[in-house]
């Protein structure tokens, strides 16, 4: 039996002594391989000699997760959006630095009534933007052609075929929602069986102009032109592989960068497309992503070279401010999205206007983003974040900290009610928040300040995220309901009725506030269709103080800021609307390769 | 011998279904369902619609849980789904376009690979140093063994992790930060292809995280079965035969004391690949633990109930190979 | 026979049995660890209980503008640097977390939830576990044999990932408002216990397996002795016979399991919060306070620190303790 043993433990030891010694180069390619004549795609290993001559112009970023999808009429998320928009070129681009809507693929647009009196808007193409296709094996990216041979440009048989597939409820399409200002969208998306697919308002003219027909006038379009799902798409390549189009080796592609190798959960590499229109401005060659969730190892990768931007997880903000190396590396950028408390208005004492003011304006947002969040976060009085057309200046509208203000409008409240403060208290008012680190911070600093400037015990609790939503649906019974509850609006494109309107009017979005429609709503719905630029902004300005100051619907708590740090071989810059447009960085790489 | 193997296999049948249609029924239980959100906001009721009804989630639970197993063409159903025991677990929900068994394909080696290297670890520390703790019982060198290895399963490795890439990735430089040396494809689906400084400068760190727990463990079960068998008859027979003290332990003692240490081999390996989401998690790893704790998240059913799967088979198979290296070991035992 | 043969004969084995524990604690006694680990436990037990007396702060007051605040002698332990972005303050006698909370009372309090996690566990294991594993012994033939095939069944089930989709379960129903009859009832106590309740029931239900096992082989060896079929032979009813006479039998080995086991239920509490199903905020809970803590290592490793030591000083006691006892309990153990 000892010899059994032995012979056990010494098949463990051999074999990991075995293991060890096989070694050698390799790498790891995507490619397609026929058999039994089905095409399948396969990961396959391939001995490659090491390239001679100069290391690419190369970044490391992490991107957190692991992107849900790359195909543009699915993608939900900022890390799927953040790739496809350096992979795949959109009717119009923001300008990074003024938010102003671009030409890009289109290189104008004309806006006009057509005979039924609806609005259309025609976009014309640039015909010289290459759909394309890297090989894995040769490391080439060529372009790709038809059944007859012809090289293939993106045109506007494209956009079309693109729009369509997003609004095809065969598609599931998560956002194909926005798209409803398009004429029929709604009514194909939801299933209408009197339309097809054909009845929906867009259609190529020819090659290079396309067509929207809208269902309402919306001077906002040119916003959602420059959005994802309604770039131009492959119609070629997704019929050929189905859900499969978007791996590495088989996506086409018409951006400034193209695939390169896409290990599901663990890696993804971009290479720079040399048919790109502006090839010779795209400096950086090649981007490596990894995909760490743990922000603390990320920050560690960066402090280790490994990595040339990242976030800064908000425990290391102190270190990283006194430090005379990082502190010169960080950058606080201003993002487009707000952080707010909302309130049940259906819900005692909620119902009541003077106690949610006494909450609103017993919240020092100030102090919150000096001592709980630490990144130079704007103290938000109204909803939209300066940057969206038709956001009020920070501060100008709306309430902010005011704590005898909030004393006695509570006050007020048990007066008239003659309660006393314990009476309050024993009503159980709840705070609820999806589970996390950082939200689980905020609320517990406000619980205290409402603890001491208005004597309100609040009990704060947590929900995962997808029970979470499950709980605001407005069809849960109302004492499921929190009183409060947190949740954030990040811009889909710059205006307000991507704000107060989708999010707040009770008619229009998921009324999670739980208000009855009145004035303010009227005024959104109104802002949306109003031609006149001036007009619609004052109309929003109005509607964003009709909601704080004197509805106090909702508390906004403060506008969101994106705190990185970035190797001083980097220059990047932070686009006013978010994301990462990597063809418009550089990377001194003498510079990286000296620190390494 | 192989019919003994079958049968346990057959036993475990049952088994199997109970945990799917337990895993199954508890997901759907729990509210909010894959597609009432997209990342930070809840979607209108005719997108959720669309996409329950394409993925055919508008169907009764006990459809979708037969389509699931057996597949869609046996219920006479439209659809894609060929079910489990056709090697079909379906597509992922969140993960548009990839299907359950290409994340499976992916995670499982990594998990695997660090789960084994761990319990290698665990051996090759665990044994001996609970063989010379039990030799020089009750003296200074029992002690501080003894003391290690309970100090090593007292840290968690939550804690233990972050310090390591602290002092031995940061400060010393020895190791890279985070990330796992082996890439897909993998050798026969699992194993890594090179076995190179890439890979072991990687694997280091993670595995001595998830390893040193074990590996006191081990050390305390080997010390306290040792003495044992030390204080057994048959011991101080041989002792008093005037057999010579080192012959005593290495012929009598030590192969009887390691029987229950094989046992728990099993186990111990389930525990490594179950508990391996915080090492994952903390060194960016991609691995199985960490996808799974996500899909919960993101209601990724059809990821959640084949994991959980896979989980047991693997529990089961490791409990099944010790049960047979154990009486492999000890011919007193005989299957029945 | 005489009755009064049997009584005495009964009242010897009763003398005997008073006198094995007896033994056994006085070999328990003589282990210099286990009696320093055993009084550790008391005192943290005590520190839980009076909680509220030791410290004047409460675990959820804040003072945001202390935040992270460290006093000046903790400096030596800081990271290179910290004197430029340390928060000084002597308000809190071992620092303060990132929300200005004193570490001291939110550890204080934390050994709380630990240790209920720690008796609530054993206590709901060994409960089902003991009258499970007792009834299959002691009824034997068929009822031993499916009871035990009941218990094989639950085996194969992954224990970590079943504790996480329960607990995610449990967390989402906990916070919807409980409504009538005794899941309301339920809901409503574990809102009352900050979450903790649900968590008992998560660990205990999947550790009962264990004890189970334990108690159904030590009744079989005892069931044949002379006590026992002089209970019978008296007329005791089966239950008397079970819990006035196998009980205190068999319930040695069981503790011994139990206190061995505590040490994992701590830590999976520890997991749970890591991944974010933990009691909710802000009860304060080590593997909670280690979370927190980890994300700051680098800038403020003290704040990781006290809890950090908390946890492994007691999952240390217990283990040392659950040698000890082990080693007392053991009847091959013989004094020296």
């Amino acid at each position: 039996m000892r010899k059994r043993l032995l012979a056990l433990f010494s098949v463990l030891i051999v074999g990991a002594l075995v293991l060890s010694a096989c070694g050698g180069e390799t790498v790891v390619e995507t490619v397609i391989v026929e058999k039994e004549g089905e095409t399948i795609i396969e990961t396959v290993v391939v001995e490659k000699e090491a390239e001679a001559g100069e290391i690419p112009v190369t970044l490391n970023l992490n991107l957190g997760t692991e992107p849900p999808t790359l195909d543009p009429s699915l993608a939900t998320d900022t890390t799927s959006v953040d790739i496809q928009e350096n992979l795949f070129i959109g009717l119009t681009n923001f300008n990074p630095v003024t938010n102003e809507v671009e030409p890009y693929l289109a290189t104008s647009w004309d806006i006009a009534e057509n005979a039924d009196g609806e609005q259309t808007w025609t976009f014309h193409l640039r015909d010289d933007v290459p759909w394309v296709k890297y090989d894995p094996i040769s490391g080439e990216t060529t372009q790709e052609v038809d059944a007859d041979g012809n090289p293939r440009f993106v045109n506007a048989y494209d956009v079309e075929y693109g729009v369509k597939r997003t609004v095809d409820p065969a598609t599931g399409s998560d956002y194909a929602y926005v798209t409803y200002v398009i004429k029929n969208a709604a009514a194909i998306n939801g299933g209408d069986e009197e339309l097809t697919i054909d009845d929906l308002g867009v259609k190529a003219l020819d090659e290079t102009t396309v067509e929207f027909t809208l269902e309402y006038p919306a001077g906002y379009f040119d916003g959602i032109s420059t959005m994802w799902i309604v770039k131009p798409m492959p119609a070629w390549a997704i019929d050929e592989w189905g859900d499969k189009w978007t791996e590495a080796g088989l996506i086409v592609t018409s951006g400034p960068y193209v695939l390169e190798s896409w290990i599901h959960g663990g890696e993804l590499s971009l290479v720079k497309n040399p048919l790109w229109i502006a090839a010779d401005s795209v400096q950086i060659e090649r981007v490596d992503f990894v995909m760490i969730t743990e922000a603390s190892t990320s920050f560690a990768l960066y402090e280790n070279n490994e990595l040339d931007s990242t976030g800064v997880p908000l425990p290391e903000m102190d270190r990283v401010k006194a430090d005379p190396v990082l502190s010169e590396e960080l950058r606080i950028a201003p993002v487009p999205c707000t952080y707010y408390y909302g309130f049940t208005n259906s819900k005692p004492p909620l119902d009541d206007v003077r106690v949610r003011r006494a909450f609103s304006q017993a919240i020092d947002r100030q102090s919150l983003a000096d001592n709980v969040l630490k990144g130079g976060q704007i103290p938000a009085t109204s909803f939209a974040p300066p940057g969206i057309f038709g956001a009020p200046e920070p501060g100008t509208v709306g309430l902010g900290y005011d704590a005898a203000a909030a004393k006695a409008s509570l006050q007020e409240y048990l007066d008239e009610k003659g309660m006393t403060i314990d009476e309050f208290n024993a009503l159980d008012v709840v705070l609820m928040h999806n589970t996390s680190e950082g939200h689980a911070r905020i609320a517990a600093a406000i619980q205290q300040m409402w603890a001491d400037v208005l004597g309100v015990t609040v009990r704060v609790e947590n929900q995962e995220w997808a029970v979470y939503l499950d709980t605001l649906k407005n069809t849960t019974p109302l004492e499921d309901m929190p009183h409060i509850w947190r949740l954030g609006w990040c811009a889909d494109y710059p205006d307000e009725n991507n704000w107060v309107h989708e999010v707040f009017n009770a008619d229009a979005g998921a009324n999670r506030l739980r208000r009855e429609a009145g004035e303010f709503d009227a005024l959104t719905a109104a802002a949306g269709i109003e031609p006149d630029p001036a007009k619609r902004a004052e109309m929003y300005a109005e509607a964003e103080r009709l909601l704080t100051e004197v509805e106090t619907a909702y508390a906004p708590i403060y506008h969101y800021t994106s705190v990185n740090v970035s190797k001083p071989w980097l220059t990047r810059n932070f686009p006013a609307i978010g994301g990462i447009d990597i063809y418009n960085w550089t990377v001194d790489m003498d510079a990286k390769l000296a620190a390494q | 011998m192989a019919r003994y193997i079958f049968r346990r296999i057959l036993q475990f049948i049952p088994v199997l279904i109970a945990i799917s249609l337990f895993t199954f029924v508890l997901m759907q239980a729990i509210p909010g369902g894959p597609f009432d959100f997209a990342g930070d906001r809840s979607l209108p009721p005719t997108i959720v619609a669309n996409l329950e009804a394409k993925y055919h989630l508008d169907w009764p639970m006990w459809k979708q849980y037969l389509s699931y197993m057996i597949g869609d063409d046996i219920l006479g159903e439209e659809g894609g789904s060929r079910g489990v025991i056709r090697g079909d677990f379906g597509p992922s929900y969140h993960f548009r376009g990839q299907t359950v068994a290409d994340i499976i394909k992916i995670t499982l080696p990594v998990s695997a690979q660090l789960g084994f290297m761990s319990l290698l670890l665990a051996i090759i520390i665990g044994i001996p140093a609970g063989i010379i703790a039990a030799l020089n019982q009750n003296s200074w060198i029992d002690y501080t063994t003894t003391f290690g290895a309970v100090m090593f399963v007292s840290i968690p490795n939550m804690v233990l992790a972050p310090i390591l890439i602290w002092i031995f990735a940061l400060i010393l430089g020895w190791f890279p930060v985070a990330g796992w040396g082996a890439k897909p494809p993998y050798l026969l689906g699992f194993l890594p292809t090179a076995l190179n400084k890439e890979f072991f400068s990687h694997a280091i760190m993670p595995v001595f995280a998830l390893g040193t727990g074990s590996a006191a463990g081990i050390a305390r079960l080997t010390r306290a079965s040792l003495l044992q068998v030390i204080g057994e008859d048959y011991i101080r027979t041989a002792r008093a035969k005037g057999l010579r003290e080192r012959a005593v332990i290495v012929i009598h003692a030590l192969k009887n004391s390691l029987i229950p240490v094989v046992t728990i081999l099993g186990p111990a390996f389930a525990a490594l690949l179950t508990g391996t989401f915080i090492v994952e998690q903390i060194f960016g790893i991609n691995g199985m633990g960490k996808h799974f704790v996500t899909s919960v998240g993101n209601r990724d059913y059809q990821v959640i109930t084949s994991v959980t799967l896979l989980y047991a088979v693997v529990l089961v198979i490791a409990n099944l190979v010790v049960d047979i290296t154990y009486a492999w070991l000890d011919p007193r035992i005989r299957y029945d | 026979m005489a009755v009064a043969d049997l009584e005495l004969n009964s009242s010897i084995t009763q003398q005997k049995e008073r006198s094995l524990w007896q033994k056994s604690m006085d070999r328990l006694l003589r282990n210099k660890l286990a009696v320093i680990s055993g009084i550790f436990i008391i005192l943290m037990v005590l520190v839980a209980v009076f909680a509220k007396q030791l410290t004047p702060y409460t675990y959820a007051e804040q003072d945001l503008i202390a935040n992270n605040a460290i006093p000046k002698w903790m400096l030596f332990i800081m990271p290179e640097g910290a004197e430029n972005y340390a928060n000084f303050s002597d308000k809190f006698p071992l620092a303060a977390d990132h929300l200005g909370r004193d570490l001291l009372t939110r550890t204080i309090f934390g050994a709380r939830v630990s240790l209920t996690i720690a008796f609530a566990g054993s206590l709901v294991s060994l409960l089902i576990g003991i009258v499970y594993g007792m009834i299959s012994g002691y009824a034997g033939g068929r009822v031993d044999n499916l009871m035990m095939r009941v218990v094989d069944f639950l085996w194969a089930f992954p224990f970590l990932i079943v504790v996480i989709l329960l607990q995610t379960y449990f967390k989402a129903i906990a916070s919807r408002s409980g409504g009538e009859g005794m899941g309301g009832a339920f809901i409503n106590l574990n809102n009352q216990m900050g979450g903790l309740l649900f968590l008992f029931i998560a660990i205990g239900l999947i550790n009962w397996l264990g004890m189970a096992r334990i108690a159904r082989g030590q009744v079989l060896s005892y069931k044949q002795m002379e006590f026992v079929e002089a209970a019978h032979a008296l007329g005791a009813n089966d239950t008397r016979i079970m819990f006035k006479h196998l009980l205190p039998n068999i319930l040695g080995p069981l503790i011994v399991a139990e206190t061995m086991a505590i040490p994992g239920y701590i830590f999976t509490e520890a997991f749970l919060s890591f991944i974010g199903l933990g009691v909710n905020a802000p009860t304060p809970s080590w593997g909670i306070m280690i979370q927190e803590g980890v994300q700051a290592l680098r800038s403020y490793p003290n704040q990781v620190l006290l809890p950090a030591i908390a946890l492994s000083l007691t999952t240390l006691a217990f283990n040392f303790l659950g040698d000890g006892l082990r080693d007392a309990f053991d009847p091959r153990q013989i004094d020296k």
